[in-house]
């Protein structure tokens, strides 16, 4: 009986300390949300008056109290993220003396905090924090390595992408529409060091792959050429982000690597295939295209009428709309933008 | 006799002490991993993903059956969410009501040729439909076939590379859908995702929006309140930090439609079709060996009506558990089978364990706790362990789910609110968990019978959005036929 008792007992008091938690949970929540309002109303103002006059930012950072260190830097920072140039340096200058309470945060323990200072200090930081994001670029962790990539791919800074390209078989797990337009945001100057990176098979096809949409994002014609030697390559994932790439930045002379790939065993090569040679290729390519239609694959169906289109083989379209099936409809769609 | 109650009543109440010490490790475990992701929140804001040009195309699949009163802003609601790409796929399933002539009416549709991208077998579609001024809308007339064939005809239609269902009632965070996509842009193998399901009941909704949450003032709907924390916030967290995501939310969740494709699709010839896609998943990737990860993330926020009658709420648990049962009996071969991991050695036992078995368990114990205290045989002490395990584990369960919100998202901000959830927590005890448990037992028998009916709801209504919205994007992405993944669509149907 006393075991049960006990046992009831330990039950109720659970239930009471759960409880409790949860009150108290709201309090200091509450308290800590009330504080930092407080502090907002307090240095938002000072802030924004920062940027539009000439005051010292050094001295305004010396009225910041050691305790409210942590939230000012939260308040500069949302505020630094809208803003740019001279603007932003300005907010950084006042943020320099308070960088303390974020490097610290650099050598936290849990990975999502250190990825978190890694932004911050991007913002705040600026360039004098470059070699610091450096090194982020070797944490342990992808998730910090990959906030730091980001933070260093900014703009017109192609001094940094050659960190940044060397870990990215880091972030092969990652989607490639994130990497692409991350490497992308970098600019053209960028470009020689990724056609660099997509000629040579020593890195993973899927980092390669990554890189092909980046050039193709940033509509690299260069790029043509090594995306047309890379069409012979084993791996299937390059070669259809080459192809992509192609189709936006191809010329007539890279068409004759992509039609062998008409007849290539993977369905994903053939359809791609087939739309870069609707861009790049000539009037009679269109045969061979029709010839690809069949009627098991909407897709194939679909991106050769589009093909057919984009090469202005209009009869070829009026033979696949007189086939009916598949092909007709996907002919259809792509004549008449789809009106039934 | 006597000693036949007396070994049954130690065996509820070890059943149920294990039952409800099971669902308390799971919030425990749940406890950990929240704090973990809203850290990870932090750490790559969603603002830098929505400006990314990086964000995956997305096709949301409404399927809509006699929905005339309120589609129109449903649509209206989902044509305002922050997200760079994503078209509409409404999908009207046979309506005999006004649903399609509202919908034409209201946002201008023409009939138009589309080829379908994958051969999932559906009832018969009568005509496609697109927006004139929002060339990202599309509707799709069928016959009638239920929710699961009507997502299969959007399934076969649409040309992203990830899909996302929902319900034509449900009220998506304008945030949701770049959320809900996060998971496929941190782990290119992620094939689904699931969101958390709120409740709207007695919210502030304008412009489709939910403004102010507040708690319902329907009781019935209060409890199912703490219900969908504890579903959501504890099992589900919980589940997913071990790999063992069973269920995602038919109301709300995104999915790689390659993969679903070359799965089969939605199942037609059951009624938790939702439950049924993602045990399928696992063993379709398993049973393939396509690496792959199903996630639930309680940050994507769908706000739904609850039922608020207690012949509705009857209709749905009864549907939900056939539900269960239905894939329980049709993937009886996962469990305890090795080669699905987690998902068939831990997670699907327990589900039969405890979900499935738990309410003839649950009943027989109340019936034998009643037969042992009429005899005479019950003893203060097995009265006390009873009280104890069956109540204030059980309560201890529904507090921790509200220090789960408490610790992550906070909702309910009025301190109100939250005194009323702690009360509810010992409140449900006593009533409404028994009521749940009987729903539960009839929809076992029901299943057993062979029951596939749906039930119906009468809602209430949301109050719904009025602003129009004017944004268009290019259509189809067409990115999964030249992605080069290794999850190529392979079109055949598995599993029929």
């Amino acid at each position: 009986m006393t075991e049960i008792l006990l046992l009831i007992t330990s039950l109720a008091v659970l239930n009471l300390v759960f409880a409790a938690l949860v009150v108290a949970l709201r309090v200091f929540n509450w308290r800590r949300a009330e504080r930092f309002d407080g502090r907002k109303q307090s240095w938002q103002p000072k802030l924004i008056a920062l940027i539009s006059d000439d005051s010292d930012p050094a001295a305004l950072s010396s009225q910041v109290d050691p305790r409210e260190q942590a939230d000012v830097v939260e308040i500069s920072w949302a505020l630094a993220r809208r803003l740019r140039g001279q603007d932003r340096a300005r907010i950084q200058q006042f943020a320099e003396p308070l960088m303390g309470v974020v490097t610290r945060d650099l050598k936290a323990r849990r990975p999502e905090r250190r990825a978190r200072a890694v932004q911050i200090t991007s913002c705040l930081g600026g360039d004098d924090y470059a070699e610091t994001l450096v090194d982020c670029l070797d944490d342990s962790s992808t998730l910090v390595s990959l906030v730091a990539a980001r933070a260093l791919a900014q703009p017109n800074r192609v001094d940094r992408i050659d960190p940044i390209l060397d870990r990215l078989h880091r972030y092969d797990q990652w989607s490639q529409a994130l990497l692409s337009s991350m490497l992308a945001n970098v600019g053209p100057e960028a470009t020689p060091a990724m056609r660099r990176y997509l000629s040579d098979d020593r890195h993973t096809s899927r980092s390669r792959a990554a890189i092909a949409r980046a050039l193709e994002l940033l509509r690299d014609v260069e790029a043509g050429d090594v995306a047309a030697q890379q069409l012979t390559s084993p791996d299937g994932e390059v070669v259809a982000a080459c192809l992509r790439l192609l189709s936006v930045v191809g010329r007539g002379i890279h068409a004759v690597g992509v039609r062998p790939l008409l007849l290539d065993d993977r369905f994903f090569i053939r359809a791609a295939a087939i739309t870069t040679l609707g861009k790049i290729g000539v009037r009679e390519d269109a045969e061979s295209i029709v010839q690809m239609v069949d009627g098991d694959s909407p897709w194939i169906a679909i991106r050769s009428a589009q093909a057919l289109a984009d090469l202005h083989a209009t009869d070829e379209l009026a033979t696949l709309v007189e086939g009916g099936g598949l092909p007709a409809e996907a002919a259809v769609e792509t004549l008449y933008g789809g009106a039934a | 006799m006597k000693e036949i109650l007396l070994a049954f009543n130690v065996f509820i109440i070890v059943y149920f002490a294990i039952l409800n010490g099971t669902y308390l490790l799971l919030s425990v475990t749940a406890f950990r991993s929240l704090r973990r992701y809203v850290d990870r929140l932090d750490s790559l804001e969603i603002d830098d993903l929505l400006s990314s040009s990086g964000g995956l195309p997305i096709s949301l699949l409404v399927p809509a059956f006699n929905e005339a009163a309120t589609i129109v802003p449903s649509v209206r609601s989902l044509l305002t969410l922050t997200y760079a790409d994503y078209e509409i796929v409404v999908v009207n399933d046979g309506s005999t009501d006004e649903t399609l002539s509202v919908l034409i009416a209201a946002f201008g549709l023409e009939p138009v040729v589309r080829v379908p991208t994958s051969d999932i077998p559906a009832a018969e579609v009568h005509a496609v439909y697109q927006g004139v001024r929002h060339s990202n809308l599309t509707v799709i007339d069928k016959t009638n076939g239920g929710k699961a064939d009507a997502l299969n005809v959007g399934l076969n239609y649409s040309r992203s590379a990830l899909f996302c269902a929902m319900d034509a009632d449900t009220i998506l965070e304008s945030e949701a859908l770049a959320r809900v996509v996060r998971p496929f842009l941190e782990d290119a193998s992620t094939v689904a995702v699931g969101g958390i399901v709120r409740i709207a009941n007695g919210c502030t909704i304008d412009g489709g929006t939910v403004d102010d949450v507040r708690l319902p003032k329907n009781m019935l709907a209060r409890f199912q309140v703490l219900e969908y924390l504890r579903a959501f916030l504890a099992a589900r967290v919980g589940w997913n930090t071990i790999g063992g995501t069973l269920i995602i939310s038919g109301a709300f969740g995104a999915f790689r439609r390659s993969v679903v494709a070359s799965a089969g699709g939605f199942d037609a010839a059951t009624v938790g079709e939702d439950m049924e896609l993602i045990v399928r998943l696992h063993r379709h990737c398993r049973d393939q060996g396509i690496p792959y990860r199903i996630e639930f993330i309680p940050d994507p926020v769908a706000w739904t009506e609850a039922p608020e009658r207690i012949s509705e709420l009857a209709s749905q648990r009864d549907r939900w558990q056939r539900g269960l049962a239905q894939v329980i009996t049709k993937h009886r071969r996962m469990i305890a089978n090795p080669k699905y991991g987690v998902p068939g050695m831990v997670a699907l036992p327990t589900y039969v364990l405890f979900e499935l078995l738990g309410p003839v368990v649950e009943l027989l114990g109340y019936a034998a706790f009643a037969a042992a205290i009429i005899s005479g045989t019950a003893s203060t002490t097995y009265v006390v362990a009873f009280l104890a395990v069956a109540v204030f584990l059980g309560s201890a369960l529904s507090v921790a789910a509200v220090a789960l919100e408490e610790i992550s998202f906070r909702r309910y901000r009025r301190f109100g609110d939250l005194a009323m959830l702690l009360g509810f927590a010992l409140i449900e005890n006593f009533g409404y968990r028994q009521l749940s448990t009987w729903w539960r037992l009839r929809g076992l028998v029901s299943a057993i019978r062979g029951d596939l009916n749906w039930g119906t709801m009468e809602r209430q209504g949301l109050d719904r959005p009025t602003r129009d919205a004017e944004r268009t994007t290019d259509d189809d992405s067409m990115d999964e036929a030249t992605s080069g993944s290794s999850i190529a669509r392979t079109g055949h149907v598995t599993e029929r």
